[in-house]
C-alpha cells in the first residue's frame, strides 16, 4: 500500500495535498478512459453516465475517508491545543465522542453519507461553520482566478502555438519554443515569488497583501498560473496545428487553390481544436479545485488554500467536502467536454447512426 | 501544346527521386503514366500542380503550361492556377476533404474562392455538377460529411470538384484504384465523358493498364524515377519493348474484364 505509507510518512502539507490530487486523478483517469468508448451521448447514455458518476463519487469519498482515517495527527488535539496549553485527557475524549470520532470507520462514513443525502456536509472544525458555507466562501476566489488565468493563458498560448507551427523550425518557432521551455522548467511558486518581488515590491504596480478578492490583487496570481499553463499549452497548440497541417485535406485544399488564410482559419484550426478541448476540460477541472501552491504564495482566499489549511488542521469534514466538490466538478466538466466534443465532431455525432 | 515537361528532376531532401522526365501533352489529349510502386508517378504530377510534399523540390528542368514556365510562379499565381486551369483528383478523395465540414460547404467554398458567385448560386452549381457525375440525390450528398459517403461516392465528388471549372488539364492520381472493378469502370467512364465534353486534357496515373488502355492516347512507363518507355498506347500494349513493361502488362489480370466492360 505505497499510497498510504506515503501519506503516513509525509509531513509536508503540500505533499499530502498532492497525493490526494494524484490519487483522484488516477481514479478519474481510469473512469475517463472507460467512458471514452461512448462519447456520443444519447439520453439514456447520459443517464448511464450520471449513474456512473454517482458510483465513482462513492469510491472517491470512501477513499478520502480512508486516507484521513489512517493519516497521523489528531483533529481533536489540533482543535483544542492552542499554543502550549495542556488539555486534560477527559476533555479530549469528550470532544472526540461529541464529534463521533471514537466510532468505527464505517459508521463514521455512513453517518457522513446520510448527512450528505440530506444536503448536510457536516461542520468544519476549524472554520466553525457548515462545510458547505466554507466551500462557498472559497469558491468566488477560485472561480475568478481560474477564469482570468485561463483567458490570459489562451490569449498567449493559442497565437503563440499557431505562429510556432506556421514558422516551424524558423526564427519565431525557436523563439517561442525557447520561451516555453524556459517557462516549463520554472516551478510556478518560484515564478509567483519573482513576480511578487518585481511588480509588487520593486515597481509597486500591484498590491502584495492578499486575503481579499479584487481585480488588482488577482493580476499576479492569474499571470503566474497563465505562465505555468501557457508554456505547456503553447506546445500543445503547436503540436495540434502541425498535426493538422500534415493532414491530406490540407494538400487537397491547396490543390483546389484555396488561399492559405482560409485553409488555416476554416479547416486547420477547427480540426486542431478537437484534441485541445479535451485537454482544456482537464485544465478547468484542475483550476476549479483551487491551485494550492499559487493560492498559498499569494495568500489568495480560494479553495486550494482552504484545503491546505483543512488538511493542516485535520479538519476531516472540510477535506471530505472539498474532495467531493473537486470530484463532482472534474467529472461534470469532463461530461460537458465530451458533449461538446460530440457536438463539434460530426464523426462522433453521427457515428452511432451509420 | 498544352503542357510540356523537359528534363524534370525532383529531389526529396538529398535524394534525387525523379530524373530527366520529358513529356508533352496536347489540348484534350490523354496520357497515362504507369509503373511500379515508388517509381515516381505521383511525384511527377504533383510537381506539375506545384504541391510536392514539404521536403520535395524541383531541382532541374522546366514545366511549361500554356507557354508559361510554371517553376517561376509565385504562390499567388499557383493559387490562381490550381483548381481552375489545372485540377487534381486523388486516389482517396474522401481524405482530401476536411473531415468536419459538409461536402456542400467545402464545394461552395471552393467555387467562391475562384469566382464571384454568391453562396446560393454556388450551391446550385455544385449540386448540378454532382448530378453530372451521376451521384444519385446530389442535394443529399451536399449535406453529408466525407466519412458518410462510400469510396465510390467520394471519388465522384472529387472528380466533380476537380472538373467544376472546366480545367484545361486534369491530373488524376490513381483515381479509381481504391474502388471495386464495377465502380472503377463507371467512375472512369463518367470522368472521361465530362472531359471530352469540356475538352480537358488528362494525365492519369494508374496501376491498372486496362484503365490506361481504355483512356489514354499515349502511355508513359516509369521505373525508379526515369522513363522506361513512352509511346502511343496501342504500340505499348501490343508490342512492349522492355521486359519491365511486359511484366507490368502481365501483372494486371483484370485488364480484360474492365476493357470489355468499358467498350
Ligand atoms: N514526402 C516524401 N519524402 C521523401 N521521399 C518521398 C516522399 N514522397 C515520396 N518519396 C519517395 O519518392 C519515390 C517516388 O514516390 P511516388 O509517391 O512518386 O511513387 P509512386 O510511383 O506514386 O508510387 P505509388 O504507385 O506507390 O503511388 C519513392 O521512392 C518514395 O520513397
Ligand atoms: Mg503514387
Amino acid at each position: 500500500m505505497p499510497f498510504f505509507v506515503g501519506i503516513g510518512l509525509c509531513k509536508d502539507v503540500f505533499c499530502i495535498h498532492k497525493y490526494l490530487r494524484l490519487l483522484m486523478m488516477k481514479y478519474l483517469w481510469i473512469f475517463y478512459f472507460k467512458l471514452k468508448g461512448m462519447i456520443f451521448l444519447k439520453k439514456n447514455e447520459l443517464l448511464y453516465r450520471l449513474a456512473q458518476m454517482v458510483i465513482t463519487l462513492f469510491g472517491v469519498t470512501l477513499l478520502t475517508f480512508g486516507l484521513t482515517y489512517v493519516s497521523p495527527g489528531d483533529p481533536v488535539e489540533m482543535l483544542l491545543e492552542v499554543g502550549d496549553t495542556i488539555v486534560p485527557k477527559e476533555m479530549i475524549e469528550a470532544t472526540r465522542h461529541q464529534l463521533g470520532l471514537d466510532q468505527p470507520f464505517y459508521l463514521q462514513y455512513l453517518r457522513w453519507l446520510s448527512g450528505l443525502a440530506h444536503g448536510d456536509m457536516g461542520l468544519s472544525y476549524s472554520a466553525k461553520m457548515p462545510v458547505a458555507d466554507r466551500l462557498l466562501q472559497g469558491l468566488p476566489g477560485t472561480v475568478a482566478l481560474a477564469g482570468t488565468s485561463l483567458i490570459m493563458m489562451l490569449l498567449v498560448a493559442v497565437p503563440g502555438g499557431i505562429l510556432s507551427a506556421l514558422y516551424r523550425n524558423r526564427f519565431w518557432d525557436y523563439l517561442i519554443r525557447g520561451f516555453s521551455f524556459f517557462g516549463v522548467s520554472m516551478p510556478s511558486f518560484w515564478v509567483g515569488l519573482i513576480l511578487l518581488y518585481v511588480f509588487g515590491l520593486k515597481l509597486g504596480l500591484c498590491p502584495i497583501a492578499g486575503g481579499v478578492v479584487t481585480w488588482d490583487r488577482m493580476i499576479l496570481p492569474a499571470a503566474t498560473l497563465a505562465i505555468a499553463m501557457g508554456t505547456k499549452y503553447t506546445r500543445q497548440v503547436r503540436t495540434a496545428v502541425l498535426e493538422e497541417l500534415g493532414q491530406d485535406y490540407v494538400v487537397g485544399a491547396r490543390a483546389r487553390g484555396l488561399p492559405m488564410r482560409s485553409i488555416l482559419w476554416r479547416h486547420v484550426l477547427p480540426n486542431a481544436c478537437l484534441p485541445l478541448i479535451t485537454l482544456l476540460g482537464l485544465t478547468i477541472g484542475w483550476l476549479l479545485g483551487g491551485v494550492a501552491v499559487i493560492e498559498m504564495v499569494f495568500s489568495w482566499p480560494g479553495l486550494g488554500k482552504m484545503a491546505v489549511h483543512a488538511i493542516e488542521m485535520r479538519d476531516y469534514p472540510l477535506v471530505e467536502g472539498f474532495v467531493l466538490w473537486v470530484a463532482v466538478f472534474y467529472m461534470g466538466i469532463n461530461l460537458l467536454v465530451d458533449c461538446s466534443y460530440a457536438y463539434l465532431n460530426p464523426h462522433l455525432r453521427k457515428g452511432r447512426t451509420h | 501544346m498544352l503542357l510540356d515537361i523537359a528534363k524534370l528532376s525532383v529531389s526529396y531532401g538529398e535524394h534525387l527521386m525523379v530524373q530527366n522526365v520529358d513529356l508533352s501533352l496536347d489540348r484534350g489529349g490523354v496520357l497515362a503514366i504507369v509503373g511500379e510502386s515508388g517509381s515516381g508517378k505521383t511525384t511527377v504530377i504533383r510537381a506539375v500542380l506545384g504541391c510536392l510534399p514539404h521536403e520535395g523540390r524541383v531541382t532541374g528542368g522546366a514545366i511549361t503550361f500554356n507557354g508559361k514556365n510554371l517553376l517561376t510562379n509565385t504562390v499567388a499565381q499557383w493559387r490562381q492556377l490550381c483548381g481552375t486551369q489545372m485540377a487534381m483528383v486523388f486516389q482517396d478523395s474522401g481524405s482530401m476533404l476536411d473531415p468536419i465540414q459538409r461536402i456542400g460547404t467545402q464545394f461552395v467554398e471552393y467555387i467562391q474562392a475562384h469566382s464571384s458567385m454568391n453562396r446560393i448560386e454556388a450551391a446550385a452549381a455544385a449540386t448540378h455538377m454532382l448530378a453530372r457525375m451521376h451521384l444519385a440525390n446530389p442535394e443529399n450528398v451536399m449535406q453529408r460529411y466525407p466519412f458518410e459517403l462510400s469510396g465510390g461516392m467520394n471519388q465522384r465528388v472529387g472528380v466533380a470538384m476537380a472538373l467544376f471549372f472546366k480545367p484545361q488539364l486534369l491530373l488524376a492520381d490513381e483515381p479509381t484504384s481504391a474502388l471495386d472493378v464495377t465502380t472503377q469502370a463507371q467512375v472512369v467512364k463518367e470522368m472521361m465523358h465530362i472531359c471530352r465534353e469540356d475538352g480537358t486534357a488528362i494525365i492519369i496515373v494508374t496501376h491498372n493498364i486496362g484503365v490506361a488502355a481504355y483512356m489514354a492516347d499515349e502511355i508513359l512507363v516509369m521505373r525508379t524515377g526515369r522513363i522506361v518507355e513512352q509511346g502511343p498506347s496501342s504500340a505499348i500494349l501490343q508490342d512492349p519493348q522492355t521486359d519491365y513493361t511486359k511484366e507490368l502488362l502481365q501483372a494486371v489480370p483484370q485488364i480484360g474484364e474492365v476493357h470489355h466492360d468499358l467498350y
